[in-house]
């Protein structure tokens, strides 16, 4: 896509005599000092985050602070991994987030394509039934989820998790399927069918490998939703050994301050999937968000 | 009737699902919000009809929860506007190295609630924190500042940390808005002998007003409901002083176990956003005349 600035600005450049360092100042004022202030403001925190996480217990609460710190160490990363529930709040995340993207992807692969493709009776209900179910406020769903679950003797298990995010991500992933298999030209199904493929031998065989990029970002939307999710966590689980990380860190912020160099690491450990996974697919993501997000 | 059968197998898993985990607790807020009954103790369900209700009305804590609601979704939705649509201006421009930075800036939104919370509190931290050290070192302050004990500067600390968190929201809805727009349009508007504010007010923003009326909306309705940051940061206090109406509802039904109450709340709540809603989209309609 041609950026209707660049052009401009490349008409400026020619219409004016060549003095390379005027069109530079300009640029400086309109693009590289808000860039430098946007990422200082974004990374700055995150940077005293991190170099928190590496200074020892003496170190950590030492005046005047060191925004380097004089011996840098991994000590309580280890004492975070011996001394606290680390691996089974890491464990229990990701049981909770991986096994909502394994039923999202099985329900929002055949159900997008569904509104995708067909025009069925009943079909319009479905789209409001979905738009509706995004704009739910957790909080109301809280009382009625929990008398649910305890009717069903889900409380305090792994699949109660797993349960209510598919529940909640589930409206959002389908339209978002939905749009990306919009995008793709009907004939190719078509094609494949003539061949001989039935409908989901074509929608398997043919369609799904060019939606690939689009099924991946959605689930990976999925898993970042449901890995940072903390009111349904707190919620439905009580017992310590099912807690996911947003439960424990929380737990944590009571904790005596002595702690705090783990707590600092285990946000770190608790931020670092989220930040990989958001970058490894972010122009995806955003351009999938953009089609049909209603959730921030 | 038979080729209907194949769309319908492949979306009724979610219908199933998604009616069973969103009209399912609607009806029971509705049905339980009549009712006494607080599970933890005993369990009795007692029927007290428009009692719940006559309660909410005469709740000081809820008037006071709905205010404190105003200033989070006001205090987070504008100022998180203002910066997501400079960002998404400035990343809309073309420079070298613009894909990592439009990554970076954007990341934040992956966040949760409660790494935020865990981050901004540290960074404000009342003795070893980084804004207590620079307002120290510029002579701005002469002692450090505790943050979380004064109402002004607890709200000052969320708001920021919400804006950190939310603000790429904005930058990414607004920058899809913004490279929808044919380059033609600016270079008609150049000829034209408009200035670039000119060009800003008369091109660009009435073709993303739309991208801004729904986002500014979503983004109310889903601050109103995020309680996470709060939760992490203040659990309401100091003194209530930022204690939502979610966060009210939160600790009615999980400190107190007053489900009965829990559900009367999360009506009326479900009512100030339908008629927030209402009121947002009548101001677009006159906004667009």
């Amino acid at each position: 896509m041609v950026k209707c600035t660049s052009v401009l600005a490349r008409r400026e450049a020619a219409a004016q005599p060549r003095s390379a360092l005027r069109i530079r100042w300009g640029r400086l004022f309109t693009i590289w000092l808000p860039v430098a202030g946007f990422l200082a403001f974004t990374l700055l925190p995150i940077y005293w985050l991190v170099v928190s996480s590496l200074k020892g217990p003496g170190e950590l609460f030492a005046f005047p602070i060191a925004y380097w710190p004089d011996n840098p160490t991994l000590e309580n990363y280890t004492r975070a991994l011996t001394e606290t529930r680390l691996g089974q709040l890491y464990l229990n995340s990701l049981f909770a987030a991986g096994g909502t993207c394994l039923v999202l992807i099985a329900l929002m692969v055949v159900g997008g394509y569904a509104m995708a493709r067909f025009d069925f009776p009943g079909r319009s209900l479905v789209l409001m039934l979905f738009l509706a179910a995004q704009l739910l406020p957790p909080v109301v769903m809280l009382v009625p989820v929990f008398t649910m679950f305890a009717t069903l003797g889900l409380l305090n298990t792994r699949g109660a998790l797993v349960v209510i995010y598919v529940i909640m991500l589930l409206p959002f992933s389908v339209m978002t399927m939905r749009s990306f298999y919009a995008a793709i030209p009907e004939q190719l199904e078509e094609a494949a069918m003539i061949d001989g493929c039935t409908r989901l031998g074509a929608l398997f065989r043919v369609v799904l490998p060019v939606a690939l990029p689009g099924l991946v970002a959605t689930t990976i939307y999925g898993f970042i939703n449901s890995w940072n999710e903390l009111l349904f966590a707190v919620m439905l689980v009580s017992s310590p050994n099912l807690q996911t990380i947003p439960v424990g860190l929380m737990s944590m912020t009571d904790e005596a301050r002595t702690e705090y160099g783990m707590m600092l690491a285990i946000a770190v450990l608790a931020l670092a999937p989220s930040l990989i996974l958001f970058g490894s697919i972010q122009r995806w993501l955003t351009a999938g968000l953009s089609a049909g997000a209603v959730k921030g | 009737m038979r080729r209907h059968a194949l769309p319908w197998a492949l979306i009724a898993p979610a219908v199933v699902l998604v009616g069973a985990g969103a009209i399912y607790p609607i009806a029971y807020v509705i049905w339980l919000s009549g009712y006494d009954y607080q599970p933890y103790r005993g369990g009795l369900m007692v029927w007290v009809g428009a009692g719940n209700l006559a309660r909410v009305i005469a709740d000081e804590t809820f008037w006071h929860s709905l205010r404190v609601s105003a200033i989070w979704v006001g205090g987070s939705v504008i100022p998180q506007f203002m910066l997501g649509l400079g960002m998404a201006l400035v990343l809309n421009e073309s420079f070298r190295g613009r894909g990592l930075v439009r990554t970076i800036i954007l990341a934040p939104w992956a966040v949760s609630g409660v790494v935020t919370g865990i981050i901004w509190l540290w960074v404000f931290d009342g003795t070893i924190g980084v804004v207590n050290d620079l307002l120290l070192r510029a002579g701005v302050v002469d002692f450090p500042v505790a943050w979380g004990i004064h109402e002004e500067t607890t709200w000052l600390m969320l708001l920021l940390a919400n804006a950190w968190r939310g603000a790429p929201f904005f930058a990414i809805v607004l920058l899809a808005a913004l490279q929808s727009i044919e380059p033609e349009l600016y270079e008609a508007a150049h000829i034209d002998g408009a200035s670039a504010t000119q060009r800003f007010r008369h091109v660009t923003l009435p073709l993303i007003l739309d991208a801004v009326v729904v986002s500014t909306l979503l983004r109310a309705l889903w601050t109103f409901n995020f309680i996470d940051l709060i939760l992490t940061m203040t659990r309401g206090g100091p003194i209530d002083a930022t204690k939502t109406l979610p966060i009210y509802i939160f600790d009615v039904a999980y400190q107190r176990g007053e489900f009965g109450y829990a559900a009367a709340l999360s009506v009326a709540l479900c009512m100030v956003l339908v008629a927030f809603s209402a009121a947002w989209w009548q101001l677009r309609r006159l906004g667009g005349r």
